[in-house]
């Protein structure tokens, strides 16, 4: 066999093999588990640059509840966007922050806790398709065990903001 | 306003004086050059000893400054009850600026406002009351930090306009005529309906 055909073929074995590593990373989804109040919810990890603990919040005025101010990440402000205020109407005391990853805004969530980062199989992974008022805040959910988790929308809760603060 | 607006750029270093004060933990800084004076222990007239029609909300006492009566706008009392504040210091100070702060669009609402309510001061200027510990202060630009784009154009329209990190605390950025022209302008709204 010449050389040539030995490295096409070794070629062809790598990008083949890669391909197959895609295709299986595409059939399975991250996301972080978060203790919203006492119910569990789910982030794409996708969206997540960091997790921080307890960092003070600086408060602002004019804003709607579920805003509960700032926080300090690298000298840059992040808006806090409190699940439990947002979901329950209730206040979340703890101090665990999601800073997301997102190329227009500065924005953490706030939530009671981290659970766990799951890796989960595309097919435990259930969208919403109806768009009811209630479902706005959630995509979809994801089967964990026996257990469903509703998985968090970014875009939704956004939306929810711009509608709030008058901007289009 | 202040000068945050990435599309107008500052000098790389560059610094610009603010007056800064704080009221309980909370910072607030404004431009400098909005001011011309500023008064500590300042002598004032309780408005609620005068007779007339001259309620306006956060505005009780005419600062007696170089011979002639100033309005004198709480700006500290406006800020304690936004954030939730408790009264700082007896010691207060005020800071004096034209009514040009307001821009052309208001300066003559503000103007006529304050006239027909308090003919006998001074129709150039109004006073605002702020923290006990104000001072003037050179800060850097590159310490200012622009606020996340989701509340930017909110908050400046209510005249927060930005926020600056000092330590484990926070500084705001303040426009003052954008926060006091609300207080000011309602009773026009009010007579006018």
């Amino acid at each position: 066999m010449a050389d040539s055909d030995l490295i096409s073929r070794i070629a062809e074995a790598v990008e083949t093999s890669q391909s197959a590593d895609q295709e299986a990373e595409l059939r399975y989804r991250k996301f972080i588990i978060a203790g919203i109040l006492d119910k569990r919810c789910a982030i794409p990890a996708t969206v997540i640059r960091e997790i921080v603990i307890d960092v003070p919040i600086h408060f602002v005025p004019f804003v709607p509840p579920y805003i509960r101010g700032f926080i300090n990440r690298h000298g840059e402000p992040y808006t806090v966007v409190d699940l439990g205020v947002l979901f329950e109407q209730e206040a979340t005391k703890e101090r665990s922050f999601l800073v997301l990853n997102l190329p227009d805004d500065q924005l953490a969530f706030l939530v009671s806790d981290i659970h766990e980062i799951v890796k989960v199989p595309e097919s435990d992974v259930f969208p919403i398709t109806e768009k009811l008022e209630d479902e706005r805040f959630f995509e979809g959910s994801v089967r964990l065990g026996t257990d469903d988790v509703f998985i968090v929308s970014v875009d939704g809760i956004r939306t929810r903001m711009a509608g709030d603060l008058g901007q289009p | 306003m202040a000068n945050l607006d990435p599309k107008d750029p500052v000098p790389a270093g560059s610094t610009e004086n603010f007056v800064s004060f704080h009221i309980s933990e909370l910072g607030f800084i404004m431009e400098r050059r909005h001011f011309h004076a500023a008064i500590y222990r300042h002598q004032s007239t309780d408005l609620s000893l005068t007779s007339g029609p001259r309620s306006m909300p956060y505005i009780h006492e005419l600062l007696n400054f170089e011979n002639r009566k100033v309005v004198m706008f709480n700006l500290d009392e406006l800020l304690m009850e936004l954030f939730h504040l408790a009264e700082p210091g007896s010691i207060r100070v005020a800071i004096i600026a034209g009514l040009g702060i307001f821009g052309e669009k208001y300066r003559d609402v503000v103007t006529g406002m304050l006239d027909s309510r308090y003919g006998d001061c001074a129709g150039n200027a109004l006073a605002f009351r702020i923290g006990s510990d104000g001072a003037i202060q050179g800060i850097a630009w590159s310490e200012l930090r622009l606020l996340p784009a989701g509340l930017r154009t909110f908050l400046s329209a209510r005249g927060i306009m930005g926020c600056r990190f000092v330590g484990e605390g926070m500084e705001y950025i303040l426009d003052p005529a954008v926060l006091a022209l609300p207080s000011l302008t309602s009773p026009a709204l009010e007579v006018q309906s």
